[in-house]
């Protein structure tokens, strides 16, 4: 079934934390493990190992983990050491700061786009996120 | 020390050859100990407390999961060790801790294999499976730092910290430390003709405040106690010695 997948398969394996398409997270949410979105989170989404984020799924937070595929919609900044990957359906609206991008044809992205070398990510300080400054200049 | 208590539905004359097959078997493998039976006169907190006070090391449990859940909230309070010898239906609890029924569990008990479990608390109540939340509009805030609500219609869910369930088996371990809400996801009725995921939603947490607006809500606990909203859940780690089988299910 995975070859008529839409998305990605980066970090589909053994996800400890998933939240589900009827489920509306609010807040700073710190996993440990694998994360998989597939409903609302509001905030941020900080995460040591993979985060995906499912098709249907509604993200305004800012973003770190060690690899993310996106294959919904993300409204925030994306920080990560290891891969960005973008399904053809992703539309991130946000700076993205990563060691590897890979974009499918079909996704979006506007913002500001920095590559890092992987140990670098996490010590340098955020991008500012693009409406967050255009809302200081006005 | 071993102490043996004997649920009060043993009492049915149906379960007396059973029950002098059990003894006999204890008898067989030296498992000797003392042995009381419940009644509506006998209080199993008063009786536990009793036999630890004369030194049993090891309170033994002789019934179904009704029996079971309500010992481990007086066992967790003690430096003992649980055994069970399930006898009657339900036994989920002695499936998921992989003992076999009737007097082959006995071979468990002598076999000792002890191991250190997590339970969830509640006020002064402990649960080993889960707390189980109606379908009602709930307020769940996780760890003080985020709040999970649902969209939609409101539906049950359960703060779990073993999961007796397939699906969900592998992230409710009770030795890792933590509880998981597992709220399910997957659509109801003629919804399933629709294109979508059918996840469960699984979210580590180590304590949750469950409130309810005004008014207050029942949640039981593994299906026995009840308790109101709003309550705090939290996860007690390594709480619980128990003695399990080798099918044990974590």
């Amino acid at each position: 079934m995975a070859m008529f997948s839409r998305e990605p398969e980066v970090a589909a394996k053994s996800p400890e934390t998933i939240i589900g398409p009827s489920v509306k997270v609010e807040g700073n949410f710190i996993g440990s493990g694998n994360v998989v979105v597939e409903g609302t989170v509001n905030g941020s989404l900080k995460t040591s190992k993979d985060l995906r984020i499912g098709e249907g799924a509604k993200v305004k937070a800012d973003i770190e983990a060690a690899n993310v595929t996106v294959a919904g919609e993300v409204h925030g900044n994306v920080r990560t050491a290891g891969k960005l990957e973008l399904g053809p359906s992703a539309k991130v609206l946000g700076n993205v700061e990563v060691a590897v991008l890979v974009v499918a044809q079909g996704a979006i992205l506007n913002g500001k786009c920095v590559m890092v070398k992987p140990e670098t990510v996490s010590s340098s300080p955020p991008i500012p996120h693009p409406e967050k400054k255009k809302s200081f200049q006005a | 020390m071993y102490y043996y208590l004997f649920d009060s539905q043993l009492a049915d004359r149906k379960y007396e050859p059973l029950l002098n097959r059990i003894e006999f078997r204890l008898i067989e493998l030296g498992l000797n100990g003392r042995m009381d039976r419940l009644s509506v006169l006998k209080n199993m907190r008063d009786l536990i407390e009793t036999a630890i006070k004369r030194g049993a090391e090891t309170i033994v449990i002789v019934g179904n999961d009704a029996a079971v859940a309500k010992a481990v909230s007086i066992v967790a309070q003690y430096d003992v060790t649980l055994g069970i010898i399930p006898v009657g239906q339900p036994s989920r609890i002695a499936q998921a801790l992989g003992l076999p029924e009737e007097e082959a569990a006995c071979d468990a008990l002598s076999k000792r294999i002890v191991r250190t479990i997590d339970l969830g608390r509640v006020n002064d109540q402990y649960f080993l499976f889960s707390l189980d939340v109606p379908a009602q509009v709930v307020t769940v805030e996780c760890d003080g730092l985020y709040r999970v609500s649902l969209t939609g219609l409101p539906r049950p869910f359960s703060i779990c910290n073993f999961g007796p369930r397939e699906e969900v088996r592998a992230a409710c371990n009770p030795q890792d430390g933590v509880l998981e809400a597992v709220i399910d996801d997957r659509p109801s009725g003629w919804s399933w003709f629709r294109k979508g995921t059918s996840l469960e939603t699984v979210l580590p947490l180590k304590r949750a405040k469950i409130s309810s607006g005004g008014i207050s809500i029942p949640l039981t606990l593994d299906g026995q106690t009840v308790v109101k909203t709003p309550v705090t859940v939290e996860v007690a780690p390594k709480k619980l010695r128990v003695i399990v089988g080798k099918g044990r299910q974590f």
